[in-house]
């Protein structure tokens, strides 16, 4: 089931109101509840993936269960054991549908390449919509277990709300048990300032992911089906707009699944913040996917010494952390490679102790931003598209063979564009959301002006004019791309 | 919780009360404008890319050109109707025509086509009524659609030219008119072989162009204004083979249409576009045949003639 479609648009408001008016004085039943509709709307997809979800869910909670155990018993180490095997078992579902065949492929390429031909065994499975996001969330809980960043819970109903709960469940934020789990066993009340904020980033979501993406997704696809023949300048404009499709796309399903959680007293973790006004590669990671790279962050490069264990170490680290970033997007060299890329853009900022220059806000207390901060966000934008080209494409080829069509004489001809209704859109809605995210740009997100000077009634037209120009102008309803990751 | 459930509901009304005035202004401002034409042109063609690229109405000075590339014969019937009632002088219609457009899978090509579709629809809904659009889409659909037209680029060109004043060529506010091809691509296409006629020589009569083509005919009789199937200019390759067969099915399913075959008009290879399609050279030389012979003294393919 999409956010974007009828079907959700008939799902939310019932569940919203059983949830409040038939089970609102009850945590347990509305857990419950929470469960019941998050397989539901899991199971939209595929019925099948429900025995997937609820394998991981139950492995996870039972290894709460048996880490705490061991940990009183006489045998403390089987709690590293235990969880061990529940990261394992996690990861092997997830390699076992996700990257079988990626691994198989490769592993014959290569055979073939010294003479051998391997009749390798490649498998005929559905990827599981959001099977990364769930199966990290489930991790997280084994290990904040082990650590003891949290107690392990007995509340089956709880944990499996946690593991599935539908807003976030196949694409994110990805939450921690130290933040959501704890929401799901206290009473919630209902929020009025918290529901309105929840409705209006919602629409938020709604207009990135309709106006935006969807309108520069026929652009982008046109573009990158026919880049051997394209120009310089429209193969540029690709890669912009690609960017601009990723983020409305991806940014846009964090805002809606945050709005929705609001609507049921719940709060995730923020995912975005406005990462394309940032001044270098540093702020940038700051800023994108935020529950992914702190989860990369927390679980594997400060275990693994992060920074502070000597340069080569770091840099080891540095490369370890952003290849795997692009390996989690999916079973492609083209992911691996666009984290590689971004490692080789990090590093020197790394090894110059740069890394933290820009923690403070953008522009703070100015209108517009300073000359130099203009250049660094417009600089780092560029390196962005150059990585998200990489990210795009279907191969490495085709990667470079459009990097480099780029940087030809045509780069200064105006670009070709065959369908323009979509393109047009597409163009004013970037041009709406960096306006308004750049004037809300110290707030939660875009279209966040509760705090704002405007009276109820200018809010009220702003929500109708944001709404109107999605409905108006949105462009075919499509699935979202971090559902394939 | 309840003051947030009223002001949600708030919202909708307002937000769906905007959609519906725009809608009802659009379409009254749409019905409003002009289509004149001239009083010598008493005939119209209409139809898709074949018309479009075929008939040059600056030569075939009797007729105007309202073709345009992808439209299938729903639309062209409720554009149709626009411009016959506007237009009392029109007493013929030449309509586009082949045997695929009587078959499901040409439906799916030229009505459902997602290009098409986006092109086409929004231009006809707002001149259309529920029954018109009913075979074409279902219910839910066909409000999303009509509350989304008015910002049509289609409807926009013609809420504009509203605004502009009241006189200009019908062929300059979106409804069609002559396109004269100019790229060279009958060897690839003939290699390619993409313009072959979908469908085979059957008539489908579940088929929606095959339901508006007779809704089209009823309409036109009822105005008195005579309609003729038309099949244009076609190279060879793309040239149906079973025309016995066709024949036997023309009679039987639409007897009471005319149908002219020009699809063996005699034009050389450097006259075709594509195998399916004239160039300008092809449309200068049968824009001269009809003009210098006209529709009555056609002496080729003739079906159910009257």
């Amino acid at each position: 089931m999409l956010f974007n479609s009828y079907e959700f648009a008939i799902f939310l408001p019932i569940v919203f109101l059983i949830y409040w008016f038939v089970f609102g004085r009850k945590t347990k039943m509305q857990n419950l509840f929470v469960v019941v509709v998050s397989y539901l709307f899991y199971g939209w997809w595929d019925w099948r993936f429900l025995i997937l979800i609820a394998f991981t869910s139950l492995c996870s909670y039972l290894s709460g269960i048996y880490i705490d155990k061991a940990r009183e018993s006489s045998a403390p180490q089987r709690a590293k054991y235990v969880s061990a095997t529940n990261i394992t078992i996690n990861l092997l579902i997830l390699a076992a549908f996700k990257y079988f065949n990626f691994f198989s492929d490769n592993l014959e390429r290569l055979f073939a390449s010294f003479g051998f031909a391997l009749d390798w065994v490649t498998l005929d499975v559905l990827l599981p919509v959001g099977i990364s996001f769930y199966t990290f969330q489930a991790i997280s809980y084994t290990i904040d277990v082990y650590r003891k960043s949290i107690e392990p819970t007995h509340d089956v109903v709880s944990f499996f709300a946690f593991v599935s709960f539908f807003p976030q469940l196949v694409a994110g934020p990805i939450e921690r048990s130290t933040n959501l789990l704890p929401q799901f066993y206290k009473p919630r009340v209902f929020d009025y300032t918290k529901a309105v904020d929840g409705a209006r980033q919602i629409l938020w979501g709604l207009f990135k992911k309709i106006m935006i993406a969807d309108n520069c997704a026929v652009t982008v696809n046109e573009i990158f089906g026919n880049y051997e023949n394209l120009g310089g300048s429209t193969l540029l404009l690709g890669g912009v707009l690609f960017a601009f499709q990723i983020y409305g796309d991806f940014s846009g399903y964090s805002d809606i699944a945050i709005g929705v959680s609001r609507l049921f007293g719940i709060n995730l973790r923020r995912n975005f913040h406005f990462p394309y006004f940032s001044r270098d590669i540093a702020e940038f990671w700051r800023r994108w996917h935020i529950s992914l790279n702190t989860w990369f962050r927390d679980y594997l490069y400060i275990p693994l010494g992060g920074s502070k264990c000597g340069k080569w170490r770091a840099v080891r680290n540095t490369f370890i952390i952003f290849t795997v970033s692009g390996f989690w997007h999916g079973a492609n060299w083209t992911f691996i490679a666009w984290g590689f890329f971004h490692a080789l853009l990090f590093l020197p900022l790394l090894l110059l102790g740069q890394n933290r220059k820009y923690t403070n806000a953008i522009a703070q207390g100015r209108i517009f931003p300073t000359l130099r901060e203009l250049l660094g966000i417009l600089g780092t934008f560029a390196l962005v598209v150059i990585g998200w080209i990489i990210f795009r494409a279907e191969n490495i080829s085709q990667a470079v063979g459009y990097i480099v069509g780029i940087f030809n004489s045509s780069l200064l001809s105006p670009p070709t564009i065959s369908n323009t209704p979509p393109f047009a859109f597409g163009s004013l809605g970037i041009f709406v959301l960096l306006i308004i995210e750049w004037i809300n740009r110290n707030q939660e997100f875009g279209l966040d002006i509760s705090k704002s000077k405007l009276s109820a009634p200018v809010r009220g037209i702003v929500y109708i004019c944001i709404l109107l120009l999605t409905f108006y102008f949105g462009g075919q309803g499509a699935a979202f791309i971090y559902f394939q990751f | 919780m309840k003051r947030f459930i009223i002001r949600t509901i708030q919202y909708a009304v307002v937000a769906f009360f905007v959609l519906v005035l725009l809608f009802v202004v659009s379409k009254y401002l749409i019905q409003k404008v002009p289509l004149e034409i001239e009083p010598q042109r008493h005939i119209v063609v209409i139809g898709d890319s074949y018309p479009e690229g075929s008939v040059d109405d600056s030569i075939f000075t009797s007729a105007i050109n309202l073709s345009r590339s992808g439209r299938g014969v729903p639309y062209s019937y409720m554009m149709l109707r626009d411009v016959i009632e506007q237009n009392p002088h029109i007493d013929t219609v030449l309509q586009s025509f082949h045997v695929g457009y009587t078959s499901r899978v040409y439906d799916d090509f030229i009505i459902y086509n997602e290009d098409y579709f986006r092109i086409h629809l929004p231009s006809s809904i707002l001149r259309a009524t529920y029954y018109d659009m009913m075979p074409m889409v279902d219910v839910p659909n066909f409000f999303y659609h009509a509350l989304r037209a008015p910002f049509s680029i289609a409807n926009l060109k013609l809420i504009l030219s509203y605004f502009n004043g009241k006189s200009g060529d019908v062929r300059s506010k979106g409804y069609g008119g002559f396109l004269p091809l100019t790229r060279d691509a009958l060897e690839e296409s003939i290699k390619r072989k993409e313009y072959t006629t979908p469908g085979g020589a059957d008539i489908d009569t579940t088929s929606l162009s095959f339901e508006y083509l007779n809704r089209m005919s009823d309409y036109l009789e009822s105005k008195g204004v005579k309609l003729i199937l038309f099949n244009f200019p076609k190279h060879k390759i793309d040239r149906y083979s079973d025309r016995r067969g066709y024949d036997s099915l023309m009679a039987k399913y639409i007897p009471h249409i005319e149908y002219f075959d020009f699809s063996d008009f005699p034009l050389a290879d450097s006259c075709y576009s594509d195998i399916g399609h004239v160039n300008y050279r092809g449309a200068k030389i049968f824009s001269e045949y009809l003009q210098e012979n006209g529709l009555n003294n056609y002496k080729g393919n003739k079906y159910n003639a009257k």
